[in-house]
């Protein structure tokens, strides 16, 4: 396989990965942490549900932005794989590393967010959703935020060649 | 203890840092927490105290974890419960603190409580009863055997060099209290190398600010005593605390009303003006020793920073023992009837 | 005893001598009444006092004791007063008030009553040794005072009864038989002169 292919390759590697270890360790810390309030209050689980879930988004946003690549490369398509140039390959990678990066950094801390909003939710039940989720949604913005660059670079800025016939 | 490892400047307002987060401990913390949450309220304990007698206080206590197994249980079983509870907190503490280090430093408490009495035993030659903690880390056997065989390499370096120094300071003139004070000063500066050798900022605060609550606590007793004359001031005020001990010194030949000025300074300029002035007027310390649990217990609320850590856990115990003292201090009072006043002022 | 007395003039002298000692002994004994009952009166006036402030002492010293008690973690507790360092040595003299033997203690006290370290201990045992140690004075002496006061309670309880034996029986009786022998004396006189008389007038007829 030739260059460009590879740099294409670990583009999309990088995004799924990263993002996948940032959310990996932040749900990590959060799950510890609901599990160890749950190990005293049992019925606080579905309030700490959707903490311990929140950091997994990033993940996600890393496993699109690789599907997003290899769907324009036309893996899944007729003819297999187009033929991509250095160029192409290197704009696939830049493409992808907003949202590896972005992804796995505010993952980790969505976690350790996540992980004060519980213990702060064991203390003051009511104040769940008012703080702990909406702090830890603010750091999921820049997740998004790097998720839109990776993929406004992948739809409107790469000219992807045609796949072949 | 040499000069640069002291952490004598006071570079923070109320409370010293108490460190970082380390995410091991994310499940412990949050445990930790929740069981935070059965802690009695400050409310709570009014309440027990403005009680019309000991069977409406004990009433108050059913549904905890105190609750008396039935009415018109004696003060005995009530004290057992208590040690239950204490022994409970401490399991959890030795069970959630993944750093065993930890776990065992604070088990040397019991160690040199332990030691205490047996020197004291020993060294006045009587006899060495087997009524022990056995919440320290040596075993019992192995302590009994230790100083029944005056074989004390068995027991850790830590220890044995406790015993060697309170000895020697025993036989200069055959003073009980030298040992205490060769064992408390020996304490203090052993749990000092050992946070520092764990690294733990947390710990060394901790340390630091127990030393220099003790060390107010001392200079106060020492006035109301007018004992000062016979201990040397050196031999009492731990070193290692975040105030010099000149300081206390100092404070000896001033009178009650000149104190709080002294502290102005430091963080305990609070604790000392309550202090003195309600052990001038009382003639009681129930206000400075309430004042000096209370800026231990709100330097351990201050871990509430911390999401994960060492460190809540730690205060968990440290909070936890203190409610028991304070739950077994009401219902003494009530079941003695005390003044509701003196409850109060102890407890807040 | 007015029954086997004998109605001489001899036996007149002994008891008149009798009631004459009976009497200043009477005197004496209730002068020493009136000095027991001064010296007790003063005695129990300062034990009022004195108990009072002991046993305020001491309700501080368990008070104390009891806060200390339950501040303190137990081990501490026991470990701080396992061996004390006040020595403690009484000893008992003793003293005749009134010719009655009261004791008189005196002490011998040598070392602090504080024997143990400060950072584990509490404020209160300090404030409660020291209140203890303040009682314990007062209480030798309040025990001192106490037994004095007990013991002449006895003598005069004894002396009264002395004092009221003398007035009441024994000096009422012996005037009693002076009478009885006085009267027996002027009778066998009167009998005497009587018969001197008729022997007289046969004489003269």
């Amino acid at each position: 396989m030739d260059y460009g292919m590879t740099l294409a390759f670990v583009g999309a590697g990088l995004a799924a990965l990263m993002a996948g270890i940032g959310s990996a360790i932040g749900i990590g810390i959060a799950g510890r942490s609901a599990t160890g309030v749950l190990s005293e209050k049992p019925e606080r689980y579905g309030q700490m549900f959707i903490m311990v879930v929140l950091p997994g988004t990033q993940g996600f946003y890393g496993f699109l932005a690789a599907f997003l690549v290899m769907l324009n490369l036309n893996f899944f398509g007729e003819g297999g794989a187009m033929d991509v140039s250095v160029k192409l390959g290197w704009q696939v990678l830049a493409a992808c590393l907003p949202i590896a990066f972005a992804g796995m950094m505010s993952a980790i801390h969505q976690g350790k967010v996540c992980s004060g909003g519980i213990l702060m939710a064991a203390k003051r039940p009511e104040m769940a959703f008012k703080a702990g989720v909406v702090y830890a949604v603010m750091v999921e913005v820049y997740a998004v935020l790097g998720l839109l660059v990776t993929m406004f670079i992948l739809l409107k800025g790469i000219n992807w060649p045609t796949p072949p016939a | 203890m040499n000069n640069e490892q002291r952490t004598t400047n006071l570079d923070f307002y109320t409370y010293p840092s108490v460190g970082t987060d380390d995410w091991c401990y994310a499940f412990e913390t949050a445990r930790v927490r929740a069981l935070e949450l059965q802690m009695f309220t400050r409310a709570a304990f009014l309440d027990m105290a403005n009680a019309e007698n000991f069977e409406q206080a004990a009433d108050l206590l059913s549904g905890t974890e105190y609750a008396l197994p039935g009415p018109g249980e004696d003060f005995v079983q009530l004290e057992s419960i208590l040690l239950l509870r204490r022994t409970a907190a401490r399991k959890i503490f030795s069970d959630l603190m993944r750093q065993k280090s930890i776990a065992e430093l604070f088990k040397t408490r019991d160690d040199f409580a332990n030691l205490r009495l047996a020197l004291r035993r020993t060294l006045t030659e009587k006899p060495l009863l087997n009524d022990y903690s056995d919440e320290g880390n040596v075993s019992l056997d192995l302590f009994e055997q230790a100083f029944t065989e005056d074989n004390y390499e068995l027991l850790p370096t830590y220890m044995q060099q406790a015993v060697e120094q309170a000895v020697l300071a025993y036989y200069q003139n055959k003073d009980i209290r030298q040992i205490d004070f060769v064992i408390d000063s020996f304490q203090a500066d052993y749990n000092l190398k050992e946070a520092r050798r764990l690294k733990s900022v947390f710990l060394i605060d901790l340390f630091g600010i127990q030393n220099d609550l003790t060390g107010i606590r001392t200079m106060l007793r020492l006035k109301f005593t007018e004992s000062h004359s016979n201990v040397r001031p050196e031999q009492v005020f731990l070193k290692g605390g975040f105030v010099e001990p000149e300081l206390f010194e100092q404070a000896l030949e001033l009178g009650y009303e000149s104190l709080a000025p002294l502290f102005f300074a430091t963080p305990y300029y609070r604790i000392v003006e309550a202090g003195a002035s309600y052990l001038a007027s009382e003639k009681s310390f129930l206000r400075a020793e309430q004042q000096c649990d209370e800026h231990l217990t709100g330097f351990l609320k201050s871990t509430l920073q911390i999401t994960a850590g060492p460190q809540p856990i730690v205060a968990f115990l440290l909070m936890k023992e203190n409610e028991i003292r304070n739950v077994r201090l009401v219902l003494t009072a009530k079941k003695n009837n005390l003044d509701t006043k003196l409850i109060q002022d102890r407890i807040g | 005893m007015l029954a086997n007395v004998n109605a001489t003039r001899m036996e007149l002298l002994r008891l008149r001598k009798r009631v004459a000692l009976a009497s200043r002994g009477h005197r004496l004994l209730s002068e020493k009444r009136d000095e027991i009952s001064r010296r007790l009166i003063k005695i129990a006036r300062q034990i009022q006092p004195l108990r009072e402030r002991v046993e305020k002492e001491l309700l501080e010293t368990c008070r104390r004791f009891m806060l200390a008690r339950a501040t303190m973690e137990p081990e501490h507790t026991k470990a701080a007063l396992e061996v004390p360092t006040k020595k403690f040595s009484l000893a008992i003299t003793f003293a005749s008030v009134m010719n009655v033997k009261v004791p008189q203690l005196t002490k011998e006290i040598a070392g602090e009553i504080i024997c143990y370290g400060f950072a584990t201990t509490s404020g209160e045992m300090d404030a409660a040794l020291l209140a203890l140690e303040r009682a314990l004075d007062s209480l030798i002496e309040l025990a001192e005072k106490e037994k004095q006061a007990r013991l002449l309670a006895t003598e005069l309880q004894m002396t009264r009864r002395r004092v009221n034996v003398l007035e009441h029986v024994v000096i009422p009786e012996l005037h009693e038989t002076i009478r009885f022998i006085f009267d027996k004396l002027a009778e066998a006189e009167r009998d005497n002169t009587s018969r001197l008389m008729k022997i007289t007038d046969i004489i003269r007829a």
